[in-house]
């Protein structure tokens, strides 16, 4: 190979390469930007990923759901129409195999289908946080939780199935500020 | 000739490419030439020292940078965290390019900023997904990164994010589960990279790492094809072991050099998937599965190109090599016996083969002088003994008396050959 196509080929990697994460950005800006935001019930947990840091495992009582047994098996692509409650809660009760006419609905997929109940495998379970905050948030909620029975909700904006966090909620307080207002 | 008049003579090789005066491979020769063996000893040592230090160096800096990035600096602002994640791949990237462009003939160069722009690529993702939550699955963030990172091992010629990259295929393909098929396109897409770089002469060391991670890349490949649901894992044994017999039928082109890691990992893989399987427990307890598995349809291919090799081993007339390579075909012809009434027997001709197989290649190994061999025999044969000496139930002296029996031998195989050689013109 010449030098001059390997120079040439290297700066179409580095395109490639600068394309990837600018469009997950531009994807992602869209939705906070345009999506309709809807909220939704949940119960965090702590975890840690290697790469990325700590973040809240967010847990949600819709997470799993009955189906038809026999139509959905694991890694299917599924549709999951949104419904609000009247206490303007969000959640999801089905599962489509393609997205509804209208209203809105969440692009996922199914984690574990077994006997009549499909594990969801929700596109905005994970809030990412500081690495020092992440524990403290955790065991705030669960203290919360437990002792006041405080609610606990994700803000989440969604256009055309695709779901981006926008903040976790604690009793109307972003988790940012309770922490701030907890190591006063 | 003088590092000056070398460095001079390496700058001159991409004009006399592009003008025509000299073709590209010709260029390439001289390249690797005055890279490799050109310098006194003093230099050669400086450029080993350089490329240890400047590997070491972007390896550190890389992965450093993904756990400061992983911290997760919440006051810094969505806009500063994208501009920070495509900032740092792109000051990667012009380090590279720039390494690219002046610094080709230098391997140090070009595997640290490769390198370098592999971890970037990853750091960049990574902090993108978690500046809005992408609760996006491991395994996708590994496969856009290696897609990513990939074409990176051709166009910088880097064999260490090869061999990265050969891992990080695997952790995917694990991550994933039941993956019979992309994992093995990886090794394929990868595969040119890695024979054109073991036919060079003499072999660097980063070569030889390549090699390693290739070798053990093929022959840990049916482990990717595991179910998720843990059904018939047991079938990975003879996963592997067609996979290391694969990989030991490949080391059949040459003796030495770049086969030496193909034939310890396959060989090695061969001795302990063969002894797993002389356990008449195994045997007994395998289940015949109603449908043939993934795992056993991917088993028969690799045994089946690895007995094709042992064709060609057998045309030369050696048959103890010949016999390791066709372990893997005969221990899946007994499957039909797995279960409670026929497990002995499959347990039984498992031991037979594997013994005689460590016999002949023993024997050939005497005569041919061949230490490898030899020990590679003794090595199954004493494998079988001392596995059915702890199989059943006989004295302590007994089996105390087999062990150093089997020891001796050892020593008594290799001293013949150690005399022999002496002897020998």
């Amino acid at each position: 190979m010449s030098r001059r196509l390997v120079l040439v080929l290297f700066a179409l990697l580095c395109l490639t390469q600068l394309a990837v994460p600018t469009c997950m950005i531009r994807g992602q800006e869209r939705v906070l930007r345009e999506g309709e935001p809807f909220r939704f019930r949940t119960a965090p947990v702590d975890p840690y990923d290697a790469f990325r840091g700590r973040y809240v495992e967010l847990d949600f009582d819709f997470s799993r759901i009955e189906v038809d047994r026999d139509l959905w098996a694991p890694g299917d692509v599924a549709f999951a129409p949104i419904e609000v409650g009247a206490d303007g809660f969000a959640t999801v009760r089905a599962l489509l195999p393609a997205p509804p006419p209208g209203g809105p609905y969440v692009k996922l997929r199914v984690g574990r289908a077994w006997g009549g109940e499909a594990w969801l495998d929700l596109p905005f379970d994970r809030y990412y946080m500081d690495e020092y905050d992440a524990p403290e948030a955790e065991a705030i909620v669960r203290e919360r939780t437990r002792d006041e029975g405080s609610d606990v909700w994700v803000e989440v904006r969604v256009l055309d199935g695709r779901a981006v966090i926008e903040e976790l909620y604690v009793d109307g307080r972003p988790i940012r500020d309770l922490l701030t207002g907890s190591a006063d | 000739m003088d590092r000056g008049h070398i460095g001079w003579l390496l700058k001159q090789l991409p004009r006399l490419v592009d003008e025509g005066v000299l073709a590209a491979d010709a260029a390439e020769r001289l390249r690797g030439h005055y890279e490799t063996q050109g310098g006194s000893v003093e230099e050669q040592r400086i450029r080993r020292a350089l490329m240890v230090f400047g590997v070491l160096g972007a390896l550190l800096i890389g992965t450093g940078i993904i756990l400061v990035l992983a911290h997760n600096w919440e006051q810094l602002s969505r806009g500063v965290r994208a501009a920070l994640s495509i900032g740092l791949l792109l000051i990667a990237q012009l380090i590279a390019g720039w390494a690219l462009w002046k610094r080709a003939a230098s391997g140090a160069w070009r595997e640290s900023t490769a390198l370098f722009a592999t971890l970037s690529v990853g750091a960049a993702i990574a902090l993108i997904s978690q500046t809005y939550h992408i609760h996006g699955h491991f395994d996708a963030f590994m496969l856009t990164w290696l897609l990513l990172a990939l074409p990176l091992v051709y166009l910088m010629d880097s064999r260490l994010v090869g061999a990265l990259a050969l891992v990080g295929s695997f952790v995917w393909a694990v991550a994933r589960g039941a993956d019979e098929f992309w994992y093995w396109l990886l090794l394929i897409v990868l595969a040119p990279y890695v024979v054109w770089r073991a036919i060079d002469r003499p072999l660097p060391g980063r070569t030889q790492l390549l090699l390693w991670v290739a070798a053990a890349a093929i022959a840990v490949g049916p482990m990717t094809a595991v179910e998720s649901s843990g059904r018939h894992d047991e079938y990975a044994v003879f996963g592997v072991l067609a996979a290391s017999g694969f990989v030991l039928g490949l080391s059949t082109w040459r003796e030495g050099g770049w086969t030496v890691p193909l034939m310890i990992v396959g060989g090695l893989g061969v001795v302990a998937m063969s002894l797993t399987l002389t356990f008449e427990d195994f045997w007994q307890h395998l289940e015949r599965p109603e449908t043939t598995p993934p795992m056993l349809i991917l088993a028969g291919i690799l045994a089946t190109s690895a007995a094709a090799l042992a064709v060609l081993e057998a045309m030369r007339g050696d048959y103890g090599r010949m016999a390791w390579r066709l372990i893997p075909v005969v221990c899946l012809l007994l499957i039909p016996l797995a279960g409670k009434e026929r497990g002995l027997a499959a347990a039984i001709v498992v031991n037979i083969v594997v013994f005689a197989t460590g016999v002949v290649s023993l024997a050939e190994g005497l005569a041919r002088l061949d230490l490898r061999q030899s020990n590679a025999g003794l090595l199954l044969v004493t494998g079988v003994m001392v596995l059915r000496f702890f199989d059943a139930e006989l004295s302590l002296i007994f089996r105390g008396l087999i062990f150093i029996a089997v020891g001796i031998a050892f020593l008594l195989v290799n001293l013949t050959i150690v005399r022999r050689r002496g002897r020998s013109p």
